[in-house]
């Protein structure tokens, strides 16, 4: 019989060929669905610098997992030293082989068990190395283990308060590859024991376990059970989340070569599969989630793409959540939830017509030039001070303005898009957008994040956009509004439209820490709570967004401000009916905050401005 | 053998019945009010509803016989914060001292008003010419201006009712109970003022439950000419000189209305003082932060002690809306039985 | 078609009929929605609405065309909506409406 072989070594073949196998036909239907455009990227980018940057990342974030590392690094070691350890057992075992036969083509197996077909080796100090190396790496892959261990029995000593509740199949695959390792370091410490060799390891334990005469028949069973436990993880692997292993990296090389997701919803052909299957269900979306063990339906990204690579109901999932887009903003694999959620909704709400052909058109008057075009949305309505003091901060500023929508506003349109109806607000895009053009205006100003993010990445409209807070802020700058600083105390909080949504994070803080100080609060920025009503939510019950709006308002009145401030209409509305400290939006700080000798009326002044 | 003795938290017109009811037993009777003079709300109103007899009457009487009765201590000015338990009886804390002493404690907090300024959209506190039913009782006792030019003998006033209840937006999914019949009884007087006024009320349903508020409702109607429409406001916006614009659906003809206004006023509602905070030994009474409850006594149906623990009762509208005659009621019931308990037989 | 004693006589086009069967779709609307259940039709909805500057839209009367099974009145109006979410941001009632009208376009 051939040295190099033994019966054992079959079910890891046959399980890993079966995955092979597997693999590659999910794999080309899936490429078969990309579309004419993203083939064309991939032959285009193929040969380029791309790919070499791809593989890069493939390094970084798949083996190393860096990106883990920076949001938890308890759980980036422990994901680091189960993958990048793998890895070096597998490179290793090549470079093992290659260098004691002196052939690189050797059968896989070989690699794979090559301690039970050559338990001593020798060599110059080379042979101490390449010992050493194997036994670190199986080292590397067992502290991640206990760590992966630890982490089920008890979550929070990983730093993780919620961790994803997998099922069953999952938890199948998942034992079958901890028994994986375990099963090796004792296989191999068996073959030190009886035959001699082995690194610090398996020797040492080689020689307290196996190391009689009557160990001897354990050797063999536990080959047999390693190999048992590879062959059925290789076998469960494409049928379970251990897929995101090989997806992931070829999700890396797709995106890339810049690849972009195909209109609709097909979580099973195209980027959309690969997207899909990358996600590792690790559960840092859930942590950052602010509707966490909030209600009746478990919506997480976790779950909810779980549920779609599952095929199994997703529309309850879809359409609670707030799409407020924390989970996007901090997932290790840059999966893009949001976008799948959209076209989920789409595919839902695939039937309903809507129609605003009611609409007047709207008629280009000829009209004075005016410096501000004033926007302030639906939202807007509800917020009177808001829009009167903004409006008094342009007079202090010396500026004329147009408040546009201040009798006849229609949406935006983000809210029919939030809710997958993107193609049916074209109708207010038009009307919106006629409107803003044809009043001669320098610059248009939304007081509400949700047109602003709209008009800017939605409208092509013939001035510039910004929010009121980065117009604010340059007035400031400029020296138009002049404040001193004052004894007062603001959390801010981020709208998700404006903040994660929108990027803008540091103008309206640049406006507060002139008013006073600004306080740490304990989820901000990019990681900040949404205020419950993100109108990303369709079906989420009105008790679950009270609870979300309390979570939000404990984290923001911690450190006891006097203020919290926002800049959005509907966080500010939201925030304000259950907090039991002051809510204001920028504006109204600002202009409360004007020094007396400034001789500019208040809140006062829009009823002489109405009766003109 | 020395008198049993009552501590009674809140000086409004619950405590000031339970005072006296208690007092009438036989009890001496420690009266803590927190504000600077007794009555509570009753002191800040006009006239009630729906006799229309002027609120100082009923207060007059109440303090009269309050005053008068030698084991009635009054003392203003005194904010108990907690309770706590000393074998039978219960120790009155002020800021971390003990204030008293008593065998049984009434709490009487009463209730607060909601803050019309949530309700942004209505412009509470942006424009002068809307204000709260408060403001306008003070309106009526004269303490406060008309927001309106003095040469107007002819203004429209639009009155909206359910203001902080029965809305789940501000978490009060309660009625106020009051407000209608508020409503109702401000829409006459404002018509009694101004004979040539226009008075529009704004409501939901109207509820008209108490003894003679149907009767009003249908005087305001025949006698006084308001005008009643079904529907909610969407905001109110100024539309110059100082009035105000306010844009409604009008829910009976299916259609948007639009109306010009010289003052809009809010029927705020009803919203819990002090949450009790209750552990094994001692109570903490915690004041309302827009996240207060009502107190909860359970059991009230079915006509168990109104207490929260044993010895200590809770009388009238903290433990939600009710009105003047249900508040006096209460206040009387608590009375027999916390007698109960002190002579036993609960 | 047997004929049925109402006591009273009263143009079909006019009225509505209870007795019969209500429409399946109706039962789904409100299993995935149930807050519409707690509508009173106050009106606030089509008070704040944007839509309701131009159009006929009033999201309570769309429920009370759902609860009489009347659908295909109701479906033909829901169309004008623009979703901006105001109705529900201060619905008394807690009722979300975008989602209910949503699913009520698609009927």
């Amino acid at each position: 019989m051939d040295s190099k072989f033994h019966p054992f070594v079959l079910p890891f073949s046959i399980g890993f060929a079966l995955m092979l196998a597997v693999l590659t036909v999910r794999y080309v239907i899936w490429l078969r669905g990309l579309s004419s455009d993203n083939r064309k990227r991939i032959r285009s980018n193929f040969f380029t610098v791309n790919t070499w940057e791809a593989l890069v990342e493939i390094f970084r974030e798949s083996l190393v997992h860096l990106k883990i590392y920076k949001v938890n690094p308890m759980l980036g070691f422990m994901h680091m030293s189960l993958a990048f350890g793998w890895f070096l057992l597998i490179v290793g075992g090549k470079l093992e082989t290659w260098y004691y036969t002196g052939d690189f083509a050797n059968e896989m197996h070989y690699a794979i068990f090559f301690r039970y077909f050559e338990p001593v080796t020798s060599g110059f100090w080379m042979n101490g190395v390449m010992v050493f190396f194997m036994e670190f790496a199986l080292l590397m892959v067992l502290t991640g283990l206990i760590l992966a261990l630890a982490k089920r029995i008890r979550k929070k000593l990983m730093g993780m308060q919620n961790t994803t509740r997998h099922s069953s199949g999952n938890r199948i695959a998942l034992t079958f590859l901890w028994f994986i390792f375990p099963l090796r370091l004792f296989a191999e410490s068996a073959t030190a024991g009886q035959h001699g060799g082995g690194g610090f390891l398996t020797a040492n334990l080689g020689a307290w376990l196996f190391g009689g005469d009557s160990a001897a028949s354990w050797e063999l069973p536990l080959w047999w059970a390693y190999s048992i436990s590879l062959g059925l993880f290789f076998i469960a692997l494409p049928f379970s989340r251990y897929l995101h292993i090989p997806t992931e990296m070829v999700l890396i090389l797709l995106r890339r070569w810049g690849l972009e997701s195909e209109k609709g919803f097909n979580p099973n052909k195209g980027l959309q599969a690969f997207e899909v299957h990358s996600c590792s269900s690790c559960g840092i979306c859930l942590d950052a989630c602010p509707a966490i063990n909030i209600g009746q339906e478990a919506f997480q990204a976790s779950y909810f793409v779980r549920g779609v690579r599952e095929n199994s109901e997703v529309e309850a999932k879809a359409t609670s959540c707030l799409s407020c887009g924390s989970c996007t903003a901090i997932c290790p694999v840059g999966v893009d939830v949001e976008q799948l959620r959209l076209d989920k909704r789409s595919d839902i709400f695939t039937k309903a017509r809507f129609s605003h052909s009611y609409l007047p058109g709207s008629m280009t008057l000829w009209r004075d030039t005016t410096e501000v075009v004033l926007f302030t949305g639906c939202m807007g309505r509800s917020n009177p001070k808001t829009t009167v003091a903004f409006k008094a901060l342009l007079k202090e500023a010396g500026l004329s303005f147009v408040h546009v929508d201040e009798k006849d506003g229609v949406c935006c349109g983000r809210p029919m898009a939030l809710a997958g109806a993107l193609d049916q607000s074209l109708m207010m895009k038009e009307y919106n957008s006629n409107l803003i053009n044809g009043q001669n205006g320098q610059v248009l100003v939304t007081s509400c994040p949700i047109c602003f993010k709209y008009f800017t990445e939605e409208y092509n409209l013939n001035i510039p956009v910004m929010h009121h807070s980065q117009f604010l802020w340059e007035l400031m700058k400029k020296g138009k509004i002049k404040r001193d600083s004052r004894d007062l105390k603001f959390a801010y909080h981020d709208p998700c439209e404006l903040g994660r949504g929108s990027g803008c994070y540091e103008p309206p803080r640049s406006v507060l820490a002139q008013l006073g100080e600004l306080l740490p609060v304990d989820k901000e920025r990019d990681k900040a709570l949404c205020c419950g009503n993100n109108l990303g939510s369709l079906s989420l019950p009105e008790s679950d967004r009270r609870q979300i709006t309390a979570r939000t308002l404990a984290v923001l009145s911690a450190n006891e401000p006097d203020y919290i401030v926002s800049s959005c209409p509907l966080c500010k509305q939201t925030l304000a009916r259950q907090s039991s400290v002051e809510v204001k939006d920028l504006a109204e700080i600002l202009l409360e905050t004007k020094p007396l000798r400034v001789k500019v009326p208040s809140y006062s002044y829009v009823h002489q401005e109405a009766g003109r | 053998m020395t008198k049993q003795k009552v501590a009674i938290i809140g000086a409004g017109p619950a405590g000031l019945q339970s005072a006296v009811s208690l007092a009438e037993l036989g009890y001496e009777v420690d009266l803590y009010e927190k504000k600077s003079r007794p009555g509570g709300h009753l002191a800040e109103w006009h006239v009630l509803f729906p006799d229309m007899q002027p609120a100082g009457e009923l207060l007059d009487s109440l303090m009269q016989k309050v005053l008068a009765h030698p084991q009635i201590r009054l003392e203003t000015g005194v904010n108990i914060s907690g309770l706590e338990r000393a074998g039978n009886s219960w120790q009155l804390i002020q800021s971390d001292s003990v204030r008293g002493e008593a065998d049984a404690v009434v709490l009487a907090s009463g209730f607060k008003l909601f803050e019309a300024s949530k309700k942004e959209e209505y412009g509470h506190g942006i424009y002068p010419a809307v204000i709260s039913s408060a403001e306008l009782e003070a309106i009526f006792n004269r303490e406060k201006e008309w927001p309106f030019e003095k040469t107007n003998k002819s203004p429209k006033i639009g009155l909206v009712h359910c203001v902080g209840s029965r809305d789940a937006k501000c978490g009060n999914l309660y009625c106020s109970k009051a407000c209608c019949i508020t409503a109702v009884k401000q829409a006459i007087e404002l018509k009694k003022t101004f004979p040539a006024s226009e008075v529009y009320c704004f409501y939901m349903d109207m509820r008209m439950f108490g003894l003679g508020y149907e009767e009003l409702y249908h005087k305001a109607q025949l006698d006084y000419k308001v005008h009643f429409i079904r529907g909610r406001l969407s905001e109110a916006s100024p539309s110059g000189a100082g009035r105000i614009q306010v844009k409604a659906e009008d829910t009976l003809m299916g259609r948007p209305l639009k109306l010009t206004l010289d003052m809009l006023v809010l029927m705020v509602g009803m919203t819990a003082s002090v949450s009790p905070e209750v552990k094994e030994n001692t109570v903490e009474l915690k004041e309302y932060a827009n996240k207060g409850e009502f107190v909860k006594i359970p059991g009230a149906v079915i006509g168990a002690a109104q207490w929260l623990k044993p010895g200590l009762f809770v009388a009238g509208a903290c433990k939600g809306p009710a009105t003047l005659p249900e508040v006096l009621n209460d206040a009387r019931a608590t009375a027999l039985d916390l007698r109960n308990y002190l002579s036993g037989v609960l | 078609m047997t004929k049925q004693y109402f006591g009273f006589s009263v143009l079909e086009q006019r009225s509505v009929n209870l007795d019969s069967e209500m429409p399946a779709e109706l039962e789904s609307l409100y299993q995935k929605e149930p807050s519409l259940r707690a509508c009173i039709a106050c009106g606030n909805c089509a008070a704040v609405c944007s839509a309701g500057h131009f159009a006929e839209m009033q999201f309570y009367r769309l429920n009370v065309m759902a609860r009489r099974g009347l659908l295909h009145e109701m479906v033909g109006k829901a169309a004008a909506c623009m979703l901006c979410g105001r109705c529900q941001m201060s619905c008394p009632r807690g009722v979300n409406i975008r989602h209910a009208v949503l699913m009520m376009s698609q009927l």
